[in-house]
């Protein structure tokens, strides 16, 4: 065969990991805190690589009357996974809201239909739980600084993938061809037995398995904000008015506060976020409350206080008793700087796994923030993918065999598919005003919203119980 | 059956003995014909292509090792039975599918491999390469060479039983040898008291050559065609009499063997492998127990 | 028997529909339920088919077959517009005693107020004539509806189309393609039913083409507030709505003419 080269396994053994795990977000983060949990695979050996700083959250120490506007919904079925691999102790408690009332309507017929958790008859289980995705992650990485010392995840953050191939390295006793490499901006390259693609929906990780994804963009944008509401109700309820450039939700925080996450066109997001913050505040209010028509002359007015004059108009034509029935408190501040918008899309991969590598959370699909799911998604990824690799140390496989990767696409891609339809197609049937899809849905919704079994069918499939 | 097998076969050797000029054929009863060896050489460059033509065999895997282990686990001897620090021996490893998975056991202290054919055996010693702890470790060895060419202690001296295994593996070969009665003979000499054999092969019934050979080979292509033949599929009763009447060759020194469990596989199209269906109808496994 | 009728679903469901009663939401608002409304366009139809004169009648038919998309469109064309909103938000109303018609003679030549009150005083009308909304269910589409009527007068005025029936089915016409309610279609595909042959030729070929035309092309008049235009010059006030005056119905009577 080939001349020795001199070098051996012993000298590259230090940059050799059983998983690299790309992307320090919360999916890769619990996939790193779940393998050190388990005692079937705390003994594997674990990097993390993560391109930005990850001290805003080692160093988390918020303000009580703070909340950041990047927030998330968990649902009981991701809650009770982070609370079995240790997570969730580590979680601040006084920073996490949970809901177990979700309230939604259609803004053009004005059809309704509320969810309530108390019929899953889960042991009180919520809907869902939303707390500040800083809030899971300094939780993540606490609870990985607790793993005993000798075998702890070695994280680097502030570091850059650089390059991803297969190795070249030239060894004597070992043949490393089939491993990836990883090379950092610190100079350094890893080998994987395992790489883990947790690095968002432009996933270098994905490009170097040769993966394609596929999908297409929604031509909304997802704008944020965290709110202050006028007192807080203690309702725990979760609003949501689909309007025909897209959904509106409002989301229940701690301290009276609230996440909103309003999807619509990209120009009325710039215009949202480029107003008074009073009549940003206003404009939520009416969105919620008002007629189409009152909102789409709103939308046209920029001066807040005749924007507060017209809403307080329109407002006080509105019964009293549908006041934190029919929709939320009102909004009367927004949190400096939380004001923020991303464009949204649906992505989703043919294939989550190549020989030795394995894709998490974003980087193998990408859903519309209406239905709440796409953290959970990424949570059930790293459940499920989980589950294999212990499977796998047990029976003593190669955790990097496509044989045995296989087994974590065949359990998630069918459900994650259905999931991924549904919501768009959820998506396209509300984002129209056209008179026969209105009614058509409406009597649908109508139907459903009658029926108690259908209703905790789609709770069931919502969070996970 | 087997019996008949036997007869039989020392009329095929005979034949075979005149055929084969391989320098490292056995003085004994070949444990292994050319069209045999050739269908599986060819195999050799796929062994181990997760979606190529032994992707069943890498799905039964799994199975193969729970098997062993629960029922190591299970029926253990007490006192005589190890339960760690395993020495283990796998006949017929091909490209080493089981043999890796049971050398990174961390029960098992060593596995030794082997196969007949050398190229299958380049492609294991290849494929244990790529893996820094199967080389690492050290726990795993590839001989190409037949059982009967093992060196066999012979009797339960003191001090003999270190050259003997605790396990000796033999998944899907004796539906494949010329004589199988002679090659678990030569087996049951290498077992430590309190250890076991552990194999699995296809009953000789008409469902099973519909699955495995009508179904598996001609229609749906999952196994390479060539793979079996029916002819030499045994029966799980055959087997299983044959352990309970085995008496070592030498008189007197009181082997006794007991078959502890035995399960019927059947492989479920996009699921994998799984224990149901009754064990004397199509593939199986079984375990037999060195008792003294 | 009668226990047995009266306790079935299908009974109780049809009885829904005639005994729900609801509130009443302004002064002279009569609740009714869809069963009643339909009595009450057939009936106000039929009569008002063979005297149209009665004005009353054709309000109920104009208000019974309001169905609330539509008249909820009409709101909206008025929530679009900043002076649409002021109007619904002030409420004006149009009578003899918010307008002085007397002050409005003496408006300069070719003012809105001057052209509305010498309308007014050609046809022998005043603003008082218009029979208040009972049956809109909504206070304020029964404000819209109200309104409607009430501008009726300067309608005619700004076009000039007289009170006559044909200048009647004419200004339906164009109302009816400026608002979309249902009445004002009906009535101007209906009434021209009792006209002579060389009348209909006139509608056909000249007015009911401008009227679509012009309904449809120019701006909402339910946005326009009257009250506030009564000084300005008619004609430039149908060019910022874009409205081109129709040819002068009572000439073409006159010279008996009936097409162009």
């Amino acid at each position: 065969m080939g001349s020795t080269t001199g070098r051996k396994f012993s000298d590259i053994q230090s940059d050799v990991y059983d998983v690299v795990i790309v992307g320090g977000g919360v999916s890769g983060l619990t996939l790193a805190a779940a393998l050190k949990a388990s005692p079937y695979t705390s003994a594997l050996k674990v990097a993390l690589i993560e391109g930005m700083s990850l001290a805003p959250a080692t160093k988390w120490d918020p303000s009580p009357d703070q909340l950041s506007n990047r927030v998330s919904s968990i649902t009981p079925a991701s809650q009770a996974f982070l609370q079995k691999i240790g997570v969730w102790d580590y979680v601040y408690p006084e920073r996490v809201r949970q809901y177990d009332d979700m309230r939604v309507w259609d803004g053009v017929s004005g059809a309704r239909i509320q969810f309530d958790s108390f019929q899953l008859d889960a042991a009180g289980a919520p809907m869902a739980y939303m707390t500040e995705n800083l809030n899971l992650q300094q939780a993540l990485l606490e609870s990985l600084a607790e793993a005993p010392g000798d075998n702890q995840v070695k994280i680097f953050d502030s570091t850059k993938v650089e390059q991803i191939t297969n190795s070249t390295d030239q060894l004597d006793d070992v043949d490393l061809s089939s491993w990836p490499a990883v090379k950092l901006s610190n100079g350094s390259t890893l080998r994987a037995r395992l790489l883990i693609g947790a690095d968002g929906v432009n996933s270098p990780v994905r490009s170097y398995a040769g993966i394609e994804s596929r999908g297409w963009d929604y031509g909304q944008h997802g704008l944020v904000a965290t709110l202050t509401m006028e007192w807080d109700d203690r309702q725990d309820i979760a609003w949501q008015r689909f309007l025909p450039t897209g959904p509106i939700a409002l989301l229940p925080m701690p301290g009276g506060k609230a996440s909103l996450v309003w999807s619509t066109t990209p120009k009325l997001a710039a215009h949202l976020k480029s107003l008074d913050p009073k009549a940003f505040c206003t404009l939520v209010n009416a969105a919620f409350r008002l007629e189409l028509a009152d909102l789409n002359y709103l939308y046209t007015r920029s001066d807040p206080e005749e924007i507060e004059a017209e809403f307080e108009w329109r407002d006080g034509m509105l019964p009293m008793e549908d006041e934190g029935a029919k929709f939320p408190v009102r909004v009367v501040e927004v949190q400096e700087n939380t004001r923020a918008s991303f464009p949204l899309r649906m992505r989703h991969c043919d294939s989550y796994v190549a020989p030795r590598v394995a894709l998490v959370g974003d980087a193998a699909h990408t859903t519309h923030p209406l239905a709440g799911q796409g953290l959970n998604l990424g949570q059930g990824d790293v459940a499920s993918l989980m589950s294999v690799i212990e499977r796998a140390v047990v029976r003593g496989a190669d955790i990097g065999d496509e044989v045995v990767l296989q087994e974590y696409w065949a359990e998630r891609y069918p459900a994650n598919h259905v999931m991924l339809g549904v919501v768009d197609k959820l998506q396209k049937l509300y984002c129209t005003d056209s008179k026969p899809v209105v009614a058509l849905r409406s009597a649908g919704l109508e139907v459903v919203a009658s029926m108690d079994w259908i209703k905790k069918l789609i709770m069931k499939q919502a969070t996970g119980i | 059956m087997l019996g008949t097998i036997k007869h039989s076969s020392s009329r095929l050797c005979q034949t075979t003995l005149r055929l084969t000029s391989r320098s490292h054929s056995t003085a004994s009863s070949s444990a292994f014909s050319p069209d045999e060896l050739a269908h599986f050489n060819a195999l050799a460059s796929s062994w181990w292509d997760a979606n190529g033509p032994s992707r069943l065999l890498h799905k039964m895997n799994p199975l193969r090792t729970s098997f062993i282990f629960d029922t190591i686990d299970a029926y253990a001897l007490p006192s005589k039975t190890r339960l760690s620090g395993l020495k283990m021996l796998d006949v017929g490893c091909g490209g080493g599918i089981l043999t890796e998975a049971l050398a990174r056991n961390p029960r098992v202290e060593s596995v030794t491999g082997l196969d007949m054919s050398e190229q299958v055996l380049e492609i294991a010693k290849k494929h244990k390469r790529q893996d820094p702890k199967l080389v690492m470790e050290q726990k795993l060895d590839y001989k190409l060479c037949s059982l009967f060419d093992l060196p066999v202690p012979e009797a339960a001296a003191e001090g003999k039983d270190e050259q003997r295994y605790d396990v000796v593996t033999m998944f899907e070969v004796l539906e494949h040898v010329p004589d199988p009665s002679a090659l678990l003979e030569t087996a049951t000499k290498l077992v430590r008291p309190g250890g076991w054999i552990f194999a699995s092969t296809v009953n000789r019934t008409a469902a099973a050559y519909l699955t495995t050979i009508f179904v598996g080979e001609d229609l749906l292509r999952m196994v390479p065609k060539g793979t079996h033949s029916w002819s030499k599929y045994i029966n799980e009763k055959e087997l299983r009499e044959w352990f309970i009447e085995h008496k070592t060759s030498v008189p007197g020194t009181g082997e006794h063997w007991d078959v502890v469990t035995s399960k019927g596989c059947i492989y479920i199209p996009f699921v994998g492998w799984e224990f149901c269906g009754p064990r004397d109808l199509g593939n199986y496994f079984l375990a037999a127990r060195r008792l003294s | 028997m009668r226990p047995l009728l009266n306790n079935t679903r299908a009974i109780r469901h049809i009885r829904s529909y005639t005994y729900k009663t609801e509130p009443s939401k302004y002064p002279g608002h009569v609740p009714t339920n869809c069963l009643q409304k339909l009595f009450l366009a057939a009936g106000s139809g039929i009569y008002s088919f063979f005297n149209p004169r009665r004005g009353d009648l054709i309000a109920t038919l104009g208000e019974a077959t309001a169905l609330p998309p539509l008249m909820y469109r009409l709101r909206d064309v008025m929530l679009s517009d900043p002076t649409g909103r002021r109007i619904l938000r002030e409420r004006p109303r149009i009578t003899s005693k918010t307008l002085d018609i007397a002050a409005l003679r003496k408006y300069p030549a070719n003012t809105v107020g001057k052209v509305y009150s010498e309308w007014l005083d050609l046809e022998g009308v005043s603003p008082d004539t218009r029979a208040p909304v009972r049956y809109i269910d909504d206070a304020e589409c029964a404000y819209v509806m109200q309104r409607y009527r009430e501008c009726h007068d300067f309608y005619h005025a700004i076009t000039g189309l007289p009170i006559i029936i044909e200048g009647e089915i004419a200004l339906k016409m164009f109302e009816f393609a400026n608002t979309l309610i249902p009445m004002t279609g009906i009535g101007a595909v209906l009434a021209p039913l009792r006209l002579k042959p060389k009348q209909r030729e006139r509608l056909r070929t000249i007015y009911f083409p401008w009227a679509i035309k012009n309904g449809a092309t120019a701006k909402p008049l339910i946005n326009v507030y009257w009250e506030e235009v009564l000084d300005r010059d008619v004609q430039e006030l149908r060019d910022e709505l874009g409205i081109e005056k129709p040819p002068d119905l009572r000439q073409l009577r006159k010279l008996k003419i009936s097409h162009l």
